[in-house]
């Protein structure tokens, strides 16, 4: 190929830390500690958050967890 | 040059002589290197290495390096101060110094015996591309003053403004903003290098302030000098043995060196020549690592691990793991760097000099520690078996019945390309099998392979060799490349030309990012160096607005780019954010991240060796409390999006042939 191609030079060490610090501050804010309000991970929050919507209460009989749509992000 | 005649009139008028410092405004890449964030700081280490040769030559041992609100700079030193007389080109020598090229006191006239100075350039150029500079000279209980402007025109002469008790020279300026695209000074960089030269002196101490932020700075103070310099390099991995140090003069060449090994795999060396750092090494470098594969071979065999029939080990045996530090002290008259920058160091006397200084002491350092010199000969003898047993599965895969071996490994998952150009075709790492199969469907097949990658990859810098031999994703990325591997790895033999990751624009993307570059950085390091690791940008928003014929698309990688899409497409636009590769049909994909036209890639460089292995080490590494600080100090927490890769200060455009 002769056309040129345009590349954005970054040293190493910025793309890792671009990258590792966005990694990192999602799992720490939004995956792996529980809140301490509630003690419950985001992820529990959610699951927790979509069965009360759905009306899904524990005097419910028990319903397929496949079936609980509003449990995406 | 500035003339606009057509080209017809090319006289003796035409050829136009730049006088003075208007060369440097006009050309100053040939000073400076460039005009961006690289320049910039040029000029701070430009005054402060003056400075630290002023601290060299003996006078001072205390800088300190001020950033001011407005981006100007204050370097003040407590040496003999520059000399404030009257020159005899009819100017008060300061003026001189700093308007004047190739003024130095560094020529070897006596008033310094070694220096990193060399051109008496530096003062006049940061001076040339400085919006004001001013220098106070305390000298002789006398306090001087000058100020330039706009590019190094005096605007005082040489004023005399009362009397002082102190000695040295401060200069401050203001770096032109018609001449450098970017004028923000970077802490962490500035602080970087200053930390460097503070090592390099003992005993000299570097004070940095920075005023835009309420009681940020840093004293860098270090006794031990490279010792100090080598323990900071492994300060994060573990360490076999405490750093050893030798020094010694020969031929009016001083020598210092200061190694340790660590339990890693890679080497770091790092070489200075007058407190200058060495980037692509030299002489001096050439004889520490000769002397040192030399002194490992001898001693090996005198306490009988290597037998006489072995095999000697090889320089990069012994270096397994060894970070050190070569520093020399070259007086004038002997030194000579190869090419314009100091990159690399020229002088030949370096070499017998650094290589019987080291070869001497060094052997020394290994009989009085027995132990530990037999337990590092013992690990180099490791290196070399695991050297030759790489090399000889090498050859085994290359002929014969393994390949076919190789191959049937291969074909579950790598999509080839058809032809088989290594210096055209392009392997794409892609996140998951979902992407894979619509980058599979969208490539161009004639020269782009995709092999998709599954979860997570194994983190290269913390698992066993072992284990990462065994891990079936790191093993089908060294054979689809098939260049080997660690420091069997050679760039040619590479069957591609460039290594494209390609993940989810999301979290876990970046983490796998991270992950893969550890790899390639750990076992395929000149391959990042020979710019083929590349990463892809997929668009973050697709804006679109119609159906069928009549449909517009528009992508967007930024939130500018987003604003400026959205006006384009105009009212009733239907925005989509992708959060992941899968989302994105064949042909978007194609026309987005792969098409060489237009898709957007990051080359990942290697600018600082040091730089870079602390990075990845703190990060990636076994040790928990560095990487916590880092995150500490770097990670903003908070709800706001993060910022956007494309938006790095660091980052540099370059026209690059594809």
């Amino acid at each position: 190929m002769s056309s040129t191609e345009k590349f954005q030079d970054l040293p190493l060490e910025e793309v890792m830390g671009d990258r590792f610090g966005r990694y990192s501050k999602y799992i720490i804010q939004d995956r792996a500690l529980p809140d301490a309000r509630d003690g419950l991970k985001p992820v529990q929050r959610r699951i927790l958050y979509a069965m009360f919507s759905e009306g899904n209460t524990h005097d419910k009989p028990f319903r397929k967890s496949a079936n609980s749509r509003e449990c995406n992000w | 040059m500035t003339n606009k005649q057509s080209p017809s009139v090319y006289n003796d008028d035409a050829i136009q002589v730049l006088e003075g410092l208007e060369a440097v405004r006009k050309r100053p890449g040939m000073y400076i290197g460039s005009t961006d964030g690289r320049g910039l700081h040029h000029l701070v280490y430009e005054i402060v290495d003056n400075a630290v040769d002023e601290a060299l030559a003996g006078f001072g041992s205390h800088i300190i390096v001020k950033i001011h609100k407005d981006q100007s700079i204050s370097v003040r030193d407590f040496g003999r101060g520059m000399p404030t007389g009257m020159h005899k080109m009819g100017k008060p020598t300061p003026e001189i110094i700093f308007t004047v090229l190739h003024a130095g006191g560094k020529f070897g006239q006596g008033g310094y015996k070694t220096s990193g100075g060399l051109h008496g350039v530096g003062s006049s150029v940061v001076n040339a591309l400085s919006t004001f500079l001013e220098v106070t000279i305390h000298r002789d209980g006398k306090k001087y003053c000058q100020r330039f402007e706009n590019g190094g025109h005096p605007v005082t002469t040489l004023e005399e403004i009362g009397s002082t008790k102190q000695t040295g020279t401060l200069v401050h300026f203001l770096p032109d903003d018609k001449i450098f695209s970017v004028t923000k000074f970077n802490y962490d960089t500035l602080a970087e290098r200053l930390r460097e030269s503070a090592f390099l002196l003992k005993g000299l101490k570097i004070e940095l302030i920075d005023e835009r932020e309420e009681g940020k700075g840093d004293v860098f103070f270090y006794e031990n000098g490279i010792e100090a310099f080598v323990a900071y390099l492994n300060e994060e991995k573990d360490v076999l043995h405490p750093v050893k140090y030798v020094e010694g003069i020969q031929d009016d060449i001083e020598v210092e060196f200061a190694f340790q090994y660590n339990d890693g795999y890679s080497e770091t060396i790092l070489s200075f020549v007058n407190n200058v750092r060495t980037r692509d090494g030299g002489t001096h470098e050439t004889g520490a690592k000769a002397a040192l594969t030399r002194v490992f071979n001898e001693y090996a065999r005198k306490i009988g691990l290597l037998k006489e029939k072995d095999k000697n080990l090889e320089g990069t045996d012994i270096r397994e793991g060894l970070a050190a530090i070569v520093s020399v002290r070259i007086p004038e008259h002997l030194l000579q760097f190869e090419g314009q920058t100091k990159g690399k160091l020229g002088t030949s006397e370096a070499r017998s000099a650094v290589d019987s200084v080291v070869s001497e002491q060094i052997l020394y350092v290994l009989e009085e520690n027995a132990e530990l010199s037999a337990s590092l000969v013992r690990k180099a003898i490791r290196a070399q078996q695991v050297r030759e047993a790489a090399r000889k599965a090498r050859e085994d895969a290359r002929n014969g019945k393994k390949n076919k071996k190789a191959s049937t490994i291969l074909s579950g998952k790598l999509t080839p390309a058809q032809s088989r150009n290594a210096a055209k075709n392009e392997l794409y790492l892609v996140e998951g099998d979902s992407a894979g199969g619509s980058a599979k469907q969208g490539r161009d097949r004639t020269f782009q392979a995709i092999l998709p990658l599954r979860g997570k990859v194994i983190n290269t810098e913390k698992a066993k060799l072992q284990d990462i031999m065994k891990n079936e994703e790191i093993s089908t990325i060294i054979h689809a490349i098939g260049a080997g591997v660690g420091t069997d790895f050679s760039v040619e033999d590479s069957a591609y030309d460039k290594v494209v990751i390609m993940t989810d624009a999301d979290t876990d993307g970046a983490h796998i990012q991270v992950l893969l570059l550890t790899f390639f950085y750990r076992y395929m390091r000149p391959l990042i160096e020979a710019g083929k690791v590349f990463i892809a940008l997929p668009p973050l928003y697709k804006i679109s607005k119609g159906t069928g014929k009549k449909e517009v698309i528009e992508y967007a990688w930024t939130e500018n780019d987003l604003q400026k899409a959205i006006k384009k497409v105009g009212k009733g636009y239907i925005l989509q954010r992708y959060k992941g590769l899968g989302e994105m049909n064949a042909d978007q994909l194609w026309d987005t991240t792969m098409n060489p036209e237009t898709r957007t890639l990051i080359r990942v460089t290697i600018e600082d060796g040091a730089r870079a292995e602390r990075r990845v080490t703190t990060l990636m590494g076994d040790k928990v409390e560095p990487r916590r600080k880092w995150i500490e100090a770097n990670v903003n927490f908070g709800m706001e999006d993060d910022s956007n890769i494309l938006d790095n200060e660091f980052i540099q455009q370059e026209e690059d042939q594809a």
